[in-house]
């Protein structure tokens, strides 16, 4: 699983409460991401075992709106997605040994 | 209004994604939708609604992206070395004709030597291109799966290009000039020609599909090589200064691809000084036209099948050999 930066927010955001049912719209407001990207990242997310989606258990007319589907990270997703985001944190933290990776005068 | 628009955009967005998820994705966006019309928030609908639409199409969104750069490699592989496979293949029959007909015949029996010309040329030349097109068929497993019209042009355009360079390095340079609308012809025919017989096979009309192709094909190049006879060819003999230009009569001039392909084996149909004169107008694009054609249309269909969900449906084992069937 490749994890380019909407990748990361959507599995961050699930992080967040891995026991929590989030639906498209919930997702789009903890992502700051729009529907176009965020749905492609669910999609790949499902393919690769870590989310699991299902339907909403409710009567639509006596709710008076469709049913939502939710999605929520698998045991392989929390585990996986943990430690995908622990190596991201890790490889982009800013080196901070003394004498390397400082900024210094160019000449 | 606003609600009919987003449901417009959402339909639109719905078609760019597979047909496995497309019907529970649409209605995923529906439910989402009708949450916002609820709250009456209009400007969030739209940007969801256009968001999804507008996004990078979903050809295969659920495929991680990395894994698509083999395929498309080797498909731009494949079309670029195919038509140069065909143009070897081509030169390997009329070599392999020269070597059988000319070079042992010709001494021993030059009657049938003088028969038997362009029919041996034929028959290497199409034992070659039917390879090729098995080898095609086997190749398309691993291409991208596109659509018919795509799959046509990005088949038949570097075919064209492929003539017009060898025509250009290795024969004369008016040769090119007097062939180039006859290419231009033949591609956009064959696109066409093509396009209908991969959507016959998407459709798993393999048989209607190989009919179309051959004839359509056939026909085609029929037209490119009277176009160019006729471009360049007055209809009767013309004395001019110094000499006299040929003609061909026009009355045969359906029969001269097939003549040129059997010779005058037939016994029927325009004299043989016109189809001397035909033969030298055209060159090798009939040849180069039977040896192109195999493997465009088993390609072609190779991979309408494998992207049609219903021929997939019909037939749990699909592979090249099937799909050459």
């Amino acid at each position: 699983m490749r994890l380019t930066v909407p990748v990361a927010k959507v599995v961050a955001a699930l992080l967040a409460d891995p026991d929590a049912e989030r639906y498209g719209l919930d997702l789009m407001k903890a992502t700051e991401l729009p529907s176009g990207t965020l749905y492609p990242v669910l999609q790949r997310l499902q393919q690769a075992g870590w989310v699991a989606a299902h339907w909403e258990q409710i009567d639509p007319a006596a709710e008076g709106r469709p049913a939502r589907r939710y999605y929520r990270l698998t045991p392989q997703g929390v585990t996986d997605g943990r430690h995908a985001l622990a190596e991201l944190h890790a490889a982009t933290q800013p080196n901070t040994e003394p004498g390397r990776g400082q900024a210094r005068p160019a000449w | 209004m606003v609600t009919r628009l987003c449901a417009v955009l959402l339909r639109v967005a719905a078609r760019r994604w597979p047909a496995a998820i497309r019907a529970d994705l649409h209605r995923e966006w529906q439910a989402e939708l009708h949450v916002l019309a609820e709250r009456g928030r209009t400007a969030p609908m739209l940007a969801y609604a256009a968001s999804l639409a507008l996004s990078r199409p979903a050809a295969d969104p659920v495929l991680d992206r990395s894994t698509m750069t083999g395929p498309v490699l080797r498909t731009a592989a494949f079309l670029l070395l195919a038509p140069l496979a065909a143009t070897v293949a081509a030169g390997l029959g009329l070599w392999l004709m020269s070597l059988t007909v000319n070079g042992s015949l010709l001494h021993s029996r030059p009657d049938l030597a003088f028969y038997l010309q362009e029919i041996t040329a034929t028959v290497f030349v199409a034992f070659f291109a039917v390879l090729l097109a098995l080898l095609a068929a086997r190749l398309a497993r691993w291409g991208v799966p596109a659509g018919p019209l795509p799959l046509a042009v990005g088949l038949v355009v570097p075919c064209g290009i492929t003539v017009a360079l060898f025509i250009a390095t290795f024969m004369q340079s008016d040769k090119l000039w007097r062939v180039l609308p006859e290419l231009v012809l033949w591609s956009a025919g064959m696109v066409g020609v093509l396009w209908l017989a991969a959507r016959a096979a998407a459709l798993g009309h393999l048989r209607l599909a190989w009919c179309v192709g051959l004839m359509g094909a056939f026909v085609v190049a029929d037209l490119g090589v009277v176009f160019t006879v006729l471009n360049h060819t007055p209809a009767h003999y013309v004395v001019i200064e110094g000499g006299f230009e040929p003609g061909v009569s026009r009355a045969w001039a359906v029969l001269w691809l097939p003549l040129l392909y059997l010779g005058p084996l037939v016994g029927i149909g325009p004299s043989q000084e016109d189809m001397w004169y035909v033969g030298d107008l055209v060159d090798l694009s009939p040849y180069l036209y039977l040896a192109f054609t195999p493997y465009l249309l088993a390609y072609a269909f190779a991979t309408a099948r494998r992207r049609s969900p219903a021929a997939a449906a019909s037939e749990p084992v699909s592979g090249p050999a099937a799909a050459g069937r």
